[in-house]
């Protein structure tokens, strides 16, 4: 199958360092301290923050700092065929944990001892991209929800198919057999926090171009993320009666 | 309105004479916002407030929570803070206000006092900002168990600190307004109080405004008066659950007040007697029933009146 055709397009039409259409919708779920519908081509993400509150896990209580509680859901109907799976097998748990583990670095976590923030999140579409989507839906969700960040955190795939390096995969690119970069990305100190090779290997000399590429895609991911925010935020100041 | 809006880990001011204050953090010698919503400044101090947040609790707010657990000596309280507060059986009224030391037949008893998932209306007593332990007190007889009522849960600042948060309104409803955005809603003891008809106010001046405001005070200090009274008859009666006979017009009233505050909450208006009881009268004279309130369409021609009175 060819992935990047003799005019340098991709499968869906882009160019080999185009990102897919982004959508990003804030506050959807009334009950949720803070949620956010993420959707970056056709995959789709539903978070919702919960936090800080009442820890639940008293084992798990830190007494000068607060957890983060990620759960990492797949909807049934969201891949191309159904199938359950399920929040406990190891898959979803290591995924859970590694977003945990890249949020602990940005939520200012001192200023709430002895409490939780709860991050569950919800695969409803998954069209390649899926971990990339899940960060940058929770990093909204935070920020709908009032707590505290040092910066935003940004995250895209890459791969190298076809002589190629392809910026934002969709699933059809991730099943080609070809490595999957996933990068995590601070935008502001430009420091990565997370950074996930999977699917194959990749050879050194290809790697560093292919780092880069994913670091760009992240900065752009970001700038629309802060536009998103920035209209967000004035609408609900003006359609607000109070301040 | 001139208010600056910042985003996360926008530089508010490189000024090193600013003090940090809330939402903010500092970074390569400026002062860079840590959550996205809108900057206050009180002289030096410089803060950023998020523009959704869980509440803030502070010491003499009137809150309504649910008790969660029962512990030894004391209870713990969900009021939608950051923690879960606690009520202290030395901090409660014992039946017929005796003033006593608790005894370990108290602790065998706490559960004749407060259960689990029970309502309560409290004050907070005080608050530990080492370990952020919140401590309430139910030492008044506006305060203590709530039942047979409604519920309803709005965004915490919506609803402003003012002297009176027990409230009767003209209509015959109690509203007890949490400042932890958890309302109560109920019918009051039976007395004299002066139940008007929604369609016989006139809320158009602003002295009328005042009479109505002077008129609430008084039919809620006199529910006060009347708890009073009913606390030293019986012993646990205080705390037993009372079956009120709640005739059907009353519970009309009472869902009318909660859409009415759900439909404010709906766009963001603050909550107050007058608010609420300006959005019953628009539905009174617009012929809106309380099931009907909670439509989107209905619920702008509601509260239209409001924002103007905002402005």
């Amino acid at each position: 199958m060819e992935y990047v055709n003799q005019e340098g397009l991709r499968i869906d039409g882009r160019r080999v360092n185009e990102l897919r259409k982004i959508q990003c919708k804030l506050g959807v779920l009334k009950r949720a301290d803070g949620s956010a519908l993420f959707e970056q081509g056709f995959t789709r993400v539903l978070v919702a923050v919960y936090g800080p509150r009442e820890i639940t896990q008293r084992r798990k209580k830190l007494h000068d700092k607060a957890i983060i509680n990620v759960e990492y859901s797949v909807a049934t109907f969201s891949m191309t065929r159904r199938k359950k799976t399920s929040k406990r097998n190891k898959i979803s748990q290591e995924i859970a944990n590694s977003i945990r583990k890249s949020f602990e670095t940005v939520i200012q976590l001192e200023l709430f001892p002895s409490s939780q923030i709860d991050i569950f999140i919800q695969v409803l579409q998954a069209d390649g991209g899926i971990i990339p989507a899940c960060i940058n839906a929770s990093t909204l969700a935070l920020i709908d929800a009032g707590v505290p960040m040092t910066d935003y955190l940004c995250s895209c795939s890459c791969s190298f198919i076809d002589e190629e390096n392809l910026l934002d995969l969709n699933h059809l690119e991730e099943d080609s057999g070809g490595a999957i970069v996933t990068v995590t990305l601070l935008p502001e100190y430009n420091k990565i926090t997370l950074l996930r090779v999977y699917s194959a290997r990749i050879k050194m000399k290809n790697f560093e171009a292919i780092l880069k590429l994913g670091q760009n895609g992240c900065q752009r991911i970001a700038d629309l993320m802060k536009s998103a925010i920035k209209e967000h935020t004035i609408n609900q100041v003006n359609s607000r009666g109070i301040l | 309105m001139n208010v600056q809006v910042v985003n996360l880990g926008e530089v508010i001011t490189n000024e090193n004479e600013s003090i940090r204050g809330h939402g903010t953090f500092q970074k390569d010698g400026n002062l860079v916002s840590s959550v996205a919503g809108i900057v206050h400044r009180v002289n030096k101090l410089v803060s950023v407030k998020p523009l959704r947040s869980r509440y803030h609790p502070e010491v003499g707010d009137v809150v309504v929570g649910r008790i969660t657990e029962v512990l030894r000596n004391n209870w713990k309280v969900d009021i939608g803070a950051r923690h879960d507060a606690f009520l202290g059986l030395s901090a409660i009224i014992l039946p017929g206000g005796v003033q006593r030391r608790r005894t370990s037949t108290d602790e065998m008893n706490m559960r004749n006092f407060y259960k689990e998932d029970e309502l309560i209306s409290a004050e907070i007593q005080k608050i530990n900002y080492e370990t952020f332990k919140i401590s309430l007190h139910t030492r008044s007889f506006k305060y203590g168990k709530l039942s047979d009522g409604q519920f309803v849960t709005v965004p915490p600042m919506l609803i402003k600190r003012s002297k009176s948060h027990y409230l009767v309104l003209p209509n015959g409803v109690l509203l007890i307004l949490g400042c932890n955005g958890f309302i109560w809603l109920s019918i009051p003891e039976e007395s004299e109080l002066k139940i008007k008809k929604i369609s016989n106010w006139f809320i158009s001046t602003t002295t009328e405004l005042q009479e109505l405001e002077d008129e609430i005070n008084e039919n809620s200090n006199k529910s006060i008066k009347d708890k009073n009274m009913d606390l030293e008859t019986n012993n646990f009666d205080f705390y037993k659950k009372k079956e009120k006979m709640i005739t059907k017009e009353q519970r009309l009233e009472i869902c009318r007040v909660r859409n009415a505050i759900l439909a404010l909450s709906n766009s963001f208006l603050p909550i107050y007697p007058t608010s609420i009881m300006l959005v019953c009268k628009k539905s009174i004279e617009e012929n809106i029933n309380p099931k009907e309130m909670i439509k989107q369409k209905n619920m702008i021609i509601l509260t239209s009146e409001v924002k103007e009175l905002i402005k």
